[in-house]
């Protein structure tokens, strides 16, 4: 009783990630795939504090399923985007995802068909303890680069979205001067 | 039935192969990304597997970097595809072709 039900919790979740995954890909809406994902991100936040590394499921719902997702249906919202009209998947698409991604899980299978049942320990070190004493002591400098790294991602994002493209230019000129508008469309163009 | 690592490897390699199909075949470049973050989670799955099994915490301490990394680069990503989209208007990547010759 006791050892049939952790693997209960296994498969129900893995269920449900592989649903909410296999939903991701199939929804024409973005944001029925967006929150597909979120789906994904929480069954895979559940499914690491089931392997024991409870701190890291927290970490993941706070900031995949939480910021990261936030800034998705933001960005979706922002771009305004509709449910896709018509076939949103070709057909040559189809055969070539479908037929990668059973490859890749065909390997996948195949060489861990191959190995003896690793049995998974019984001793569980998964909490904030155990992986801040690790990280602030043998992994400081690692940590610390982490701070700059987030810091030059911020310096960035502000970089790339407060240039004024080509278009938004001319629209500024345009209500400017209103002069130079035939001449000033055409090298902007590009797409 | 114990749980043993093939277990959760299996589970790993399918999620990945799951945003590996959707990689190829959705045409929104937004899709996409999505698509890619899920690949990025289920490599972070089987290495906090991979760290329990060797009652390691250095895999942990890999994902929690991993973790760290994928938030910066979701929001360097979603920054280019919005400039992308100011430029272009489009963010279908079947209009996105110009460094084809």
């Amino acid at each position: 009783m006791i050892f049939w039900m952790p693997s209960m919790v296994f498969w129900f979740l893995a269920f449900l990630l592989l649903g909410f995954a296999v939903g991701v890909v199939a929804f024409r809406n973005p944001v029925s795939s967006a929150l597909s994902l979120v789906g994904v991100m929480l069954a895979l936040a559940a499914m690491m504090i089931h392997a024991g590394a409870f701190f890291l499921g927290a970490v993941q719902a706070l900031v995949y399923a939480g910021a990261v997702m936030t800034l998705f249906i933001f960005i979706v919202m922002l771009l305004n985007l509709k449910e896709e009209t018509g076939a949103h998947i070709g057909w040559a698409a189809l055969v070539g995802g479908v037929s990668a991604a059973s490859a890749f899980a065909w390997i996948v299978y195949k060489s861990v068909s191959l190995m003896p049942p690793l049995w998974l320990a019984r001793v569980v070190r998964g909490d904030a303890q155990a992986l801040g004493k690790r990280l602030f002591t043998h992994y400081q400098l690692p940590f610390e680069i982490t701070a700059i790294l987030l810091l030059v991602a911020i310096v960035g994002v502000v970089m790339l979205s407060s240039r004024l493209t080509i278009h938004e230019e001319n629209e500024r000129k345009m209500e400017a001067g209103g002069c130079s508008s035939a001449n000033g469309n055409k090298e902007g163009g590009t797409c | 039935m114990l749980i043993t690592l093939q277990h959760y490897l299996v589970v790993s390699g399918l999620l990945f192969s799951v945003g590996l199909a959707g990689v190829i075949m959705r045409r929104n470049l937004i899709v996409v990304y999505m698509c890619l973050e899920m690949m990025l989670a289920a490599a972070a799955l089987a290495l906090a597997v991979f760290s329990r099994y060797n009652q390691n915490m250095d895999g942990q301490v890999l994902v929690f970097f991993v973790i760290t990394v994928a938030a910066a680069e979701v929001a360097v990503g979603l920054a280019i595809i919005v400039s992308l989209f100011r430029l272009c208007r489009t963010v279908q990547t079947k209009d996105l072709t110009h460094l084809k010759f």
